[in-house]
Formats: C-alpha cells, structure tokens, sequence
C-alpha cells in the first residue's frame, strides 16, 4: 500500500512537472536528422539598417521574427531577380516589378509564365517598410513575407508549386550557402519556403526612395522649384490655401512623407448602381463589408512618372487621364470618398501638376545597384 | 502513521505547487480594477451608423455619415481628495467602423488599463491632442501608437483632432451627392472637459465609464439655432475660424456621461 502511494504520488509529480515544461511541447531538436548534405559556409550575421533621413515622419516596421541583415537582404534579391522560382524558368518577380520603372512592368496587366493576364496593375515596390495597412490594391497580404508567397503558384503568375522551388534551391549550387549565410542554417532539407519569402522581404524593405527633386528641394533647400511645377505644387498642397472648394486637393489622400495615406478609399472611378455592382470589389472582398467594395490601396505617389498605367486595374495610361478623371469629381457612389468633388482644370494646370508630380522621381533609386539584378 | 503523513504531505505539495506552477494567469491585481471609457455614438434619439443610416438634418436636409473621429488627451481620474490619476495621454474615438445598429449599440471602447480601486469624484479629458504632443510628430510614435501620420498635418505640424465626413442630399431626391468634410485641428480649437460624477472603480472587475456622443449636437446648436448651413459650406480644414471654432465647441457640448 505504502509502495502504491509513494509511486502514484512520484507519476503525479512527474507527469505535472512535464505538463508544465512548455519547451518540450514543441522542441525542434531532430532525432532522425540526416547526417547528408551538410551546408559549408559563414554565418556571420551582420544587421541591415534601413536608412531613411531623419525627416521621415514615420519609424520602419520591420517584424520581430525577420529581423533583416545584410545576407538575408542579399539571398533575397537572389530571389526576387532569379527565374528559378517560375515553373519553366523565364520569369522572376522583377518580370512583373522592373527597376527602371520603379519595380512595376509597365502593362495593364502583366502576363504570367502562361501567358495568362492577371487582373490588376502591377505595384510599385519602395518604402514597404512604411506601411502596415495590408498589402496588393486590397489589402488582402497583412504583411510582405505573407505576400510573396502567392505569386509562385499563382496560376497567373509563376505558375510553380513551392515545393519545386524549394527543391530546386536546395539542389542549386549556390543558394544553400545563401540560406546559410542568411538563417544560419546547417542543412539544404532546412530551406523551406518561409525562410525563402522572409528573405525577398528583406529584400523588399530594404527598397527606399527618399531622394527626388521634390524631396532635395524641400528638405535639403537644394535648388528650386521651376515657375511650373509651383504653380503645380500649389494646386497639389491643399490644406495651406484658404478654403476653396476648387481646389484639386491631391494632399488630401497623398500626404505624408510617403504622399499617401496608407488607406483603401473608393476614389470615385466607377458610375456604379449600389455597392454590390463593381466589377471588382477590391478591400470589400477581403473584409466582407459592403461599405468597402470598390475601395483600393491609395498608392504612393513618389517616382509616379515611372510607373504608368495608372489604377488598381491601369485603366489610365497617362497621367493626364488620372487628372481627368479626378476633376469630373466621381459619380456620388455612395462610399466615394469625400474629398473626390469636381474642380476645374485648364491644360495649363494639367500641365503644371504633372510637371510638379514629376518631381517626385528618384533616380538614385532606380539606378542603385544595391537594388538591381545580382546576375547582371 | 508518520510515513503516511509525509507521503500526503508531499502529495499534496505536488498538486498544490504543480496547480500554481501552470497557472499562467497572474491574479496579482488585489487593489486594482480595470477602466473602460465606453463611447456610444448617437444622431438626436437615433444611434450612429456609418453609411447604413439616414439622419434628418435642417431645412429638410438629409445626412449619411462615413466618419466621425476625435481625439481625446490627458484622461484623468479625480480623487476626492483633489488628486488627480492620469490614466492615459491620448487616445481616438472613432465611429468609423460602426456599420450597423448592434455595433452601434455596443459603442466603442477604450481600454486603459488597471488603475487603483476607490471612489472618484468624476473624470477630465482634453479634446483634441494637446499642445506638447502636438507639436510631435508621428515618427515619435509606433504605429500602433493613436498618433498615426494619416491624422497628421505636416503643413501645420499637428494632428487632426476631430474628423467628420459625410454626404447630404440637399433637395431630398434621395441622392447624397453633396460630399462634407470637417477637419478640425490646431492648438486653438483643443478644448478641456471634466465630469463631476461619483464613479467608483472596483477592483478585480471591468469599470465602465459610458458617454453619450451625440453628433447632431456638433453640427448644430439647438438653443441659439444657430447650424452648419451645408447648402453653403460642405468642407473645413480649419481654415474657417468660425466653423472650426463651432465644430470644437459644440463636441463640448456633444458628450455626456451616463
């Protein structure tokens, strides 16, 4: 009896001190590893800091379980830039999101390994770290390692299974070093697809753009505005002027060190009858609410002379057509947004807006080579 | 017999420790209660609704709204004794995701956290941001933080304290195509409130000081007659000293605590 009771009271003590040793629920250690394909190489991670200027409004977020160093921002732009992760091997992301016109293609839609167009415009890539209001036109990604996961095996888009990726990677030459010198990994069976898109992540962040014209001028008082884009930037800054209900009022959505918002808005695009009738529901679709429907992403404005067309769905092809439709002032859709109203626009402040706009380009950004294809 | 008894000992030891030891809850807060501001957002006798509602204005104007946000700073309990328990520095109350009537019902709330169990003689707040954090920017802040760059004016180096945006339909053809917007900012138009009401905080349990916004109120003043005539004025950016100055007053006016 005595015997019974001291070993149920040492199970008890036993199977409570395990139940509280919260480790061993989900220890990683690995008792059937592989003793084949060790990986040779460094890991000497070394911290990648995003330097913005001190002006910017606004802290990056970069999440606590990707922390960026200068390898992983590396091995992913390796990713971004390399075919490898498209089924037949002829497009990367950079296919869809090119340099040269501030990480967009150009296209109303872009064309996936198929040849099957997508329904959207291609977004601009910069000052990603800058957001946390969801990512694509609605906002559907809440974060950018969630995000490039989807294009590999869109159908649309790279058309391949993540598991051919990470097969491929792991028998390359080259990116098992990579992924060591990133995560510190030991083995190639330990790339996996979340240490692949939290690498194109860094890459992604690490994309910044605060060196235009516009910004040289107003914050470093280098050089001047031409007697064009003034008068542009006057009909651009709204809140300053005195109360105007003429006023094109661009600052009210593009404001902020960004020129955005960071908000989904309906911006008056669509002469629909109700909320139920737009053809694409954008940020509706994603949260169910009828009030969003037809609302998108308000983009940044910063290098907007490089990526035409313009709209979640490149509907205008020029930014004249954008200063159009903005001055016919929507169609009093019931969730338009408030700051959507007419306003006379002659060609000549067509022509001063879009002047001033073009001031928003950065061309250190598109030539940085810290930004560009490694295999060039 | 003593065996037995040190075998129990350690048997109940075990259970006991082993209880506690897993139990991540820390009920540590005797002496404290948590307090909840709660805000409900009215129109009149109506509750608030973005988009869904339709609200009888002047003149047989008819109003929806899309937002009505507005900061609130320095929220403070007031002793008996004449101190004063600062529970929080600025936070928003915003109606913007109130859709329908029981979202409406439930309100909106604001967390602030444990604070002292006792009897309180009422509660103050600013509306509006006030002048010191006001003059900071949002890269002072995390982005979770109320002071957020889409409520920010960099062309005035402050925060938009109250935000209200709507449409009218101005001839009652059903058709809201009239597009209001009034933002309201800057260190002139902060206002400070202060309720004197009994409000006892107990602990171990969720206090809830509920209030009463009725945004009928802000855009009209029922006891001079005196309304924002959108036949003729539909925006604000503060730049009207008149509105804006009317907009600030009137949300005094606006909130009552229940």
């Amino acid at each position: 009896m005595k015997t019974g009771i001291s070993l149920f009271a040492v199970f008890l003590s036993v199977v409570l001190l395990i139940s509280c040793d919260k480790k061993n629920v989900n220890d990683d250690s690995c008792d059937n590893c592989p003793e084949e394909d060790p990986i040779d190489g460094p890991y000497e991670p070394e911290d990648y800091n995003i330097s913005a200027p001190s002006w910017v409004l606004q802290s990056p977020i970069v999440p606590s379980d990707n922390p960026m160093t200068v390898a992983g921002v590396e091995l992913g732009r390796h990713l971004f830039y390399d075919p490898i992760l498209s089924s037949n091997g002829t497009m990367s992301c950079a296919s869809c999101h090119a340099i040269n016109k501030a990480f967009t293609d150009g296209r109303q839609f872009s064309t996936g390994v198929q040849g099957i167009d997508g329904f959207r415009n291609s977004m601009p890539l910069f000052n990603l770290a800058y957001t946390d209001a969801g990512f694509f036109w609605d906002g559907s990604s809440p974060s950018l390692e969630e995000q490039a996961l989807l294009p590999v095996e869109d159908h649309t888009e790279l058309n391949e299974s993540w598991e051919n990726v990470v097969s491929k990677l792991s028998e390359h030459d080259e990116y098992p070093k990579l992924f060591r010198a990133a995560f510190g990994i030991e083995r190639k069976d330990e790339i996996t697809k979340e240490l692949a898109v939290k690498a194109i992540a860094q890459f992604e962040r690490s994309l910044i753009t605060f060196n235009s014209r516009f910004d040289r001028i107003v914050q470093y008082n280098d050089g001047w505005f031409t007697e064009a884009e003034k008068r542009g930037r006057d009909l651009f800054f709204v809140e300053p002027n005195t109360q105007d209900n003429t006023h094109p009022g661009c600052s009210h959505c593009h404001v902020g060190t960004n020129l955005t918002n960071n908000l989904f808005m309906n911006n008056g695009l669509d002469d629909v009858a109700d909320l139920t009738n737009f053809t694409d529901l954008g940020l509706g679709a994603v949260t169910n609410n009828v009030f969003d429907n037809g609302k998108f992403k308000v983009p940044s404005l910063r290098n907007i002379e490089l990526t035409a067309p313009y709209m979640h769905d490149g509907r205008f092809a020029t930014l004249e057509e954008v200063l159009d439709h903005y001055a016919t002032g929507g169609h009093g859709v019931l969730n338009e947004d408030v700051n959507i109203r007419p306003f006379p626009l002659t060609a000549e402040q067509r022509s001063d807006l879009i002047e001033f706009m073009k001031s928003f380009t950065d061309t250190s950004f598109v030539n940085n080579p810290a930004f560009a294809s490694p295999f060039e | 017999m003593a065996y037995k008894n040190i075998v129990f000992f350690f048997l109940l030891s075990t259970i006991t420790f082993g209880y506690i030891g897993c139990n991540d809850d820390d009920d540590n807060n005797s002496g404290e209660g948590s307090v909840e501001l709660l805000f409900k957002g009215k129109y009149g006798d109506q509750l608030l609704t973005m988009f869904e509602d339709t609200y009888a204005y002047e003149d047989g104007i008819d109003l929806k709204f899309q937002l009505f946000q507005f900061y609130i700073s320095d929220i403070t309990l007031l002793k008996e004794d004449g101190e004063e328990v600062l529970l929080k520095d600025v936070d928003i109350v915003s109606f913007k995701d109130i859709f329908n009537q029981p979202d409406a019902a439930n309100g909106v709330s604001l967390s602030l956290g444990e604070w002292p169990a006792g009897n309180y003689k009422g509660i103050k707040f600013g509306l509006g941001v006030n002048e010191t954090m006001n003059a900071t920017p949002p890269s002072d802040y995390d982005l979770d933080h109320p002071l957020t760059a889409s409520n920010y004016w960099s062309w005035a180096s402050g925060y938009v304290f109250t935000k209200i945006e709507g449409n009218a339909d101005l001839n009652n053809d059903g058709e809201f195509e009239e597009k209001l917007t009034f933002h309201i900012g800057r260190n002139d138009y902060y206002r400070n409130m202060s309720f004197e009401q009994n409000l006892e905080i107990t602990s171990d349990e969720t206090n809830i000081i509920a209030f009463d916004v009725d945004i009928q109120k802000v855009l009209t003043n029922p006891s001079s007659g005196a309304y924002i005539d959108f036949r003729t004025v539909t925006q604000d950016h503060t730049t009207d000293p008149e509105v804006a100055g009317f907009v600030a007053d009137r949300l005094m006016e606006a909130i009552q605590i229940r």
